[in-house]
């Protein structure tokens, strides 16, 4: 074999089994064929990884079956022989038949072409109708055309849309932040944390499971499964937050007591909170294309416009590679104009150098700008930043971008989209920027962005000090990125979160008593936060002890019944160390026990359904391997 | 066990909608990759995609008689794509790159400026418009869908050996490009 027959075969390939002996020998002793070949090696990974499968969006099939149903019921003329021929057509040849006969010389030369006569090639409606073939052809057609179209999420099987690397969606971008681990009390006796009442978690979860896939462990983050709930807590009669606490026998660990901490912010009427400024910053790059992230967002913006009052001022900002404002900062009125900018908005073309863009530095400092500039005595303003939080320009960290943050104004983060989407940045800025996050999986998410509009308490944080003398060991679940002390090395303060008026923090411990020992004082809770009275920081401060331990689980509360559940759900979804224990057997009657209670609560029954279809992935899973 | 492609295909002959879209759901991932592959312009590849399902359902017909529904689909697709390429005035537009892509052409040199990198892809993509349209599809076809030179042959209706010229004049033209991106090891 001379080297000639090796490039060859190292480019090409060959028929026969035993060059690949020859070809071996040879590469030993030649060096300039190693060389080739090791260039070809390169060479093939590169086009490989060019000429790759690309992914198409979410939705693509859907939309592609809606478009042939109705393109198929337009008249149309077979194209005689086109089809027919399939092998040994050659470029040109199958270019003529394809337009019924038009010249065209040798595969690359081709002479001018009347374009006009044909309009878009191969467009159905530029055709006269023809008598050939009208039975099996146009019968057909239309009872395809006619048929429903199939609701969204009822896909086929789908052969060429395999799942990547054995995920439910490529490109997601989540953080693992741990568990926290059982601490003694005699080594830390205070916990801290900072409130969170972000539900990104929550929703994206639900989406997974909607579309039956088994969410990430690292997406389980626990508070913003348990904040997600009402659990009719009642709030305050004076001040903007109450506390309650609760304590009794835990069913799901022996000699364990679960410990709950609940805080409900003061509920103010639609119509009695102070007017608001809203900016709603929406990300128009490129990204946001995909599956119809841009569309979502708009109708769930214009259903969260709805809910405001006419005298809320709003402004509507957009960004990708640059930032524009589309509606300057107006009183919302009952003038529909915002309504149609809204709808007017459209993606961004990328530029054709650097390919798509999306800066949301850009975006967030306009929105700040915008926000601040309005800030007045007695109005509140809020920033509305819908995106996949694909960001490649400018800052493109969460904790970084929340940097622009100005006091006094808080934000929302909706996020949208799955495969290309990233949850680290859109909780993260949220949690650095005195914000909520939230994803939008269904529009009546955008609901909830309403609802939250009115924060009574900023920069809460909870200090829970435990008595070591009746608690022996203490384990907080969930709050992983929310918690500050010896264990988590983020040292003692973190930044607070925010909470809505109406809304409940929910916190639960499982802790462990010292034996022997009456089970009274157990803990002083203290809840930290500011509110902002006539553009002034005021600190406050609420204190509570739990005195006493319930008897039994049972005649425990419906509200730290539908907690614990909930939690334990949340461990076993995420596997924790700490739930394996506890099988999904012993989950579900609790979880369902508890829902009980809560049966005018829509969510509670829609959260048991959710359980029960992931516990059944979970088993199927476990049994496939 | 999925139901083969041509017993689809023969169903949908008989009239059977569900049938159609079971292989538009199974196909339309790979002709829009494809399309996508050798114009580069989503949109285009859109309606390439749109195009080929279309003739399907148009020559339902003659179904029956077809043998290897993929590499049927393989060819009307490539064809219709050659055909979209030389109606377009335009070049083709660049295709989507991945993260892969620029990893093999930064090579191990971590600290490459951004700049740099996307020099090198921007060098990548001038390249491959060097490329005549036959010539990128016979790149397409062997790289995103892994067919032999015997394959190509046969979906594109051309002879073996001209493929394989083919084949050979590009990786020379792609060769010649990009000669200064080749990694130090391999050059």
């Amino acid at each position: 074999m001379n080297c000639e027959q090796v490039r060859e075969f190292l480019e090409l390939g060959a028929d026969s089994p035993t060059t690949a002996d020859d070809l071996r020998h040879h590469l030993a002793g030649c060096t300039v064929c190693r060389e080739f070949e090791s260039h070809v090696a390169w060479e093939d990974a590169l086009l490989t990884a060019t000429f790759k499968r690309h992914e198409t969006p979410d939705d693509y099939i859907d939309t592609l079956l809606t478009t042939l149903r109705r393109e198929v019921a337009q008249p149309h003329t077979p194209q005689p022989g086109a089809l027919s021929r399939r092998r040994g057509l050659s470029f040109a040849a199958s270019f003529m038949l394809l337009f019924g006969g038009y010249t065209i010389l040798g595969a690359t030369g081709l002479v001018p072409w009347p374009w006009d006569l044909f309009g878009s090639a191969g467009s159905p409606q530029s055709h006269p109708v023809s008598a050939s073939d009208p039975q099996t052809g146009r019968a057909k057609n239309r009872t395809f055309a006619e048929r429903p179209e199939r609701p969204l999420g009822t896909r086929l099987t789908l052969g060429g849309n395999a799942v990547p690397n054995n995920n439910a969606y490529d490109a997601m971008f989540f953080t693992g932040w741990g568990i926290h681990p059982q601490i003694d009390t005699e080594d830390e006796p205070v916990s801290r944390f900072a409130a969170d009442t972000d539900t990104g978690a929550y929703t994206l979860t639900r989406k997974y499971l909607s579309d039956g896939h088994l969410p990430p462990r690292e997406l389980i983050r626990v508070e913003e499964f348990l904040n997600r709930f009402d659990y009719g807590d009642k709030p305050p009669e004076g001040g903007p937050l109450s506390v309650h606490l609760e304590c009794a026998p835990s069913p799901f660990s022996n000699r364990r007591y679960l410990f709950r901490i609940a805080v409900r912010g003061a509920v103010i009427s639609h119509q009695e909170r102070p007017p608001a400024n809203v900016v709603l910053l929406i990300d128009v790059s490129g990204s946001m294309n995909r599956g119809g992230r841009l569309a979502r967002v708009k109708s769930a913006l214009a259903r969260f416009i709805a809910e405001l009052r006419p005298d809320d001022r709003v402004a509507v900002v957009t960004f990708g590679r640059k930032v524009t404002v589309q509606h300057e900062l107006a009183l919302l009125g009952r003038n529909e104009t915002i309504f149609k900018r809204l709808a007017s908005i459209i993606i961004e073309p990328g530029s054709p150098e650097i390919g798509d863009t999306t800066n949301i530095q850009i975006g967030l400092k306009a929105a700040y700008r915008i926000a601040d500039v309005a800030q007045s005595d007695d109005r509140f303003a809020r920033i509305v930043l819908a995106s996949d939080g694909v960001a490649n320009t400018g800052l493109t960290s969460g904790p970084k971008l929340a940097s622009l943050a100005r006091p006094g104004v808080t934000l929302t983060t909706v996020g949208v989209g799955t495969g290309n989407y990233n949850d680290v940045l859109m909780e993260q800025l949220a949690d650095k920027a005195d914000g909520t996050y939230l994803y939008l999986d269904r529009a009546e998410e955008a609901d909830r962005i309403a609802a939250t509009l009115q924060t009574v308490a900023r920069d809460v944080r909870f200090e829970v000090a435990f008595n070591p003398h009746v608690v022996a060991q203490y384990r907080l679940l969930g709050y992983e990125n929310r918690a500050a002390g010896l264990h988590t090395g983020h040292g003692t303060r973190t930044d607070g979160g925010e909470i809505a008026a109406g809304q409940t923090v929910t916190a639960l411990y499982e802790i462990r008593l010292v034996k022997n020992v009456a089970p009274k004082e157990l803990a002083v809770v203290a809840i930290h936060y500011t509110t902002l009275v006539n553009n002034e920081v005021v600190p406050s401060t609420l204190k509570s002890t739990l005195a006493t331990v319930g008897e039994s689980y049972e005649n425990g509360s419906p509200a730290l019944k539908l907690t614990a559940s909930i939690a334990w759900s949340c461990e076993r979804l995420r596997k924790s160390i700490w739930g394996k224990g506890t099988d999904w057997e012993v989950i579900l009657p609790r979880l369902k026990e508890a829902a009980d209670a809560y049966k005018n609560n829509r969510e509670v029954a829609e959260f048991v359904q959710m359980i029960e279809k992931a516990s059944r992935l979970q088993n199927e899973t476990r049994q496939d391997r | 066990m999925p139901v083969p492609d041509e017993t689809l295909a023969k169903q949908f002959s008989q009239g059977d909608e569900d049938a159609f879209e079971q292989l538009v759901s199974r196909y339309a991932c790979f002709v829009r990759s494809l399309a996508l592959n050798m114009i580069g312009d989503g949109h285009t590849a859109d309606d390439i995609v749109q195009q080929v399902f279309l003739r399907v359902h148009r020559n339902s017909a003659k179904l029956p008689d077809v043998r290897n529904f993929k590499a049927w689909l393989q060819t009307i697709a490539t064809n219709r794509c050659l055909t979209m390429i030389r109606m377009k005035t335009t070049r083709p537009a660049p295709i989507p790159m991945d993260n892969v892509v620029t990893g093999l052409l930064a090579g191990p040199d971590t600290t490459l400026e951004a700049a740099e990198r996307n020099e090198r892809v921007q060098q990548l993509r001038r390249a491959l418009d060097k490329l005549s349209p036959e010539q990128r599809a016979i790149m397409v076809l062997h790289y995103q869908e892994g067919l032999t030179y015997a394959q190509i042959a046969d979906r594109l209706g051309t002879p073996l050996n001209t493929v394989k010229s083919r084949f050979r004049r590009s990786k020379d033209k792609l060769r010649h490009w990009l000669t200064d991106l080749y990694p130090e090891s391999t050059r």
